[in-house]
């Protein structure tokens, strides 16, 4: 009879904690990502600097214990919170200052609205429809080019809810396109 | 059905795209040093606002209770009363002797005691008439106090309690 020892239990190292000047270290490589996803959220390029900015002061002021892979999805994350906030914030004032928001909105960012084209405005337009569990995950998805996993991690949802809603926001967005263009046309 | 979707959306894929490049090509680079100069304020700005907001309020209560106890008021600085009859009756009274009485009963209320139901001590207050027998003014009673007092919100409040 073999008796076959057990091995060990494989100890998992713990991750590192990333010190506030080795997470400064590493942010400026990921200042795209965040940049974009708070784009896709918020759909102003000025506004979008704003918020990276916040993202990069809220991650600074939380050193964490994270694997040099965690690091993305993680500065990810405060920024979908940091643009959400932002929203929530938006909403409370439009709810109490309605003109002065008409007027924010109008303002918004002068020197880059008339750089847009009118196929950007359009699929803005049609994202910003979209009811906020699709718009999340097109965000998400598109802007912030996450995968699935990471997605349904985020989220804390399922990888096959993940797929359906993007789906869903797809076609939305699509057909969102397509009755603007027809109500051009006729 | 999927595969239309898909390829129509190969469409704004791209149109997204060309939006994120165009907004990154044209976005300056985060001055990330900032962040920290923030940062430090963040830690900073805070204690040091509720610190001062504490020190401030001590500071406020330590002076209103040294600056207030002790005071003492003669007869001269009251004049809230008439003179010449056994019941006294008020008067209206100027704003500085309104005043006077409002302080008159916040100094009381500071040394621990109820205006609307202690009585004064004699010869501190109010009728100033040297022919009023001085036991009859000692320990004005309460519905004399509130009589001259009505108009001080605290000591109506006691009378409806």
């Amino acid at each position: 009879m073999t008796i076959h020892a057990v091995p060990p239990a494989a100890t998992i190292p713990e991750a590192p904690l990333l010190s506030r000047e080795s997470l400064a270290e590493r942010l400026p490589g990921l200042q795209r990502s965040v940049f974009l996803l708070c784009l896709g959220f918020c759909g102003d390029p000025g506004e979008a600097r704003d918020l990276a900015q916040e993202t990069f002061l809220r991650a600074l002021s939380r050193p964490r214990r994270l694997a040099p892979d965690a690091l993305r999805p993680w500065l990810l994350r405060i920024a979908r919170n940091a643009c959400i906030d932002r929203e929530r914030r938006r909403r409370i004032r439009r709810l109490f200052m309605p003109r002065v928001f008409e007027g924010e909105r109008d303002q918004a960012d002068p020197e880059h609205r008339h750089m847009r084209n009118e196929d950007i405005d359009r699929v803005r337009r049609a994202v910003d429809t979209l009811p906020r569990n699709l718009r999340e995950v097109l965000v998400l998805r598109e802007y912030g080019e996450l995968n699935y996993r990471e997605i349904a991690a985020m989220l804390g949802l399922k990888e096959g809810t993940v797929m359906s809603r993007l789906h869903r926001a797809r076609a939305a967005v699509l057909r969102l396109i397509r009755e603007e263009n027809h109500g051009q046309s006729t | 059905m999927d595969n239309l979707l898909d390829r129509e959306w190969e469409a704004i894929h791209g149109v997204i795209a060309a939006e994120k490049s165009r907004a990154w090509a044209q976005m300056p680079p985060l001055d990330l040093s900032k962040d920290q100069k923030r940062l430090r304020s963040r830690r900073i700005i805070p204690p040091l606002a509720v610190a001062a907001v504490l020190v401030l309020a001590v500071g406020m209560g330590l002076f209103f209770t040294v600056t207030r106890r002790g005071e003492r008021l003669t007869l001269d600085q009251l004049p809230l009363f008439t003179t010449g009859s056994d019941a006294v009756h008020a008067e209206p009274l100027s704003p500085n002797e309104r005043e006077l009485g409002e302080r008159l009963a916040g100094w009381m209320v500071l040394a621990g005691r109820d205006p609307a139901r202690e009585s004064f001590p004699s010869g501190w207050l109010l009728n100033s008439d040297p022919e009023v027998p001085q036991e009859k003014t000692d320990g004005a009673d309460r519905e004399t106090l509130l009589e001259r007092f009505l108009w001080l919100p605290a000591l109506d409040q006691e009378v409806e309690s």
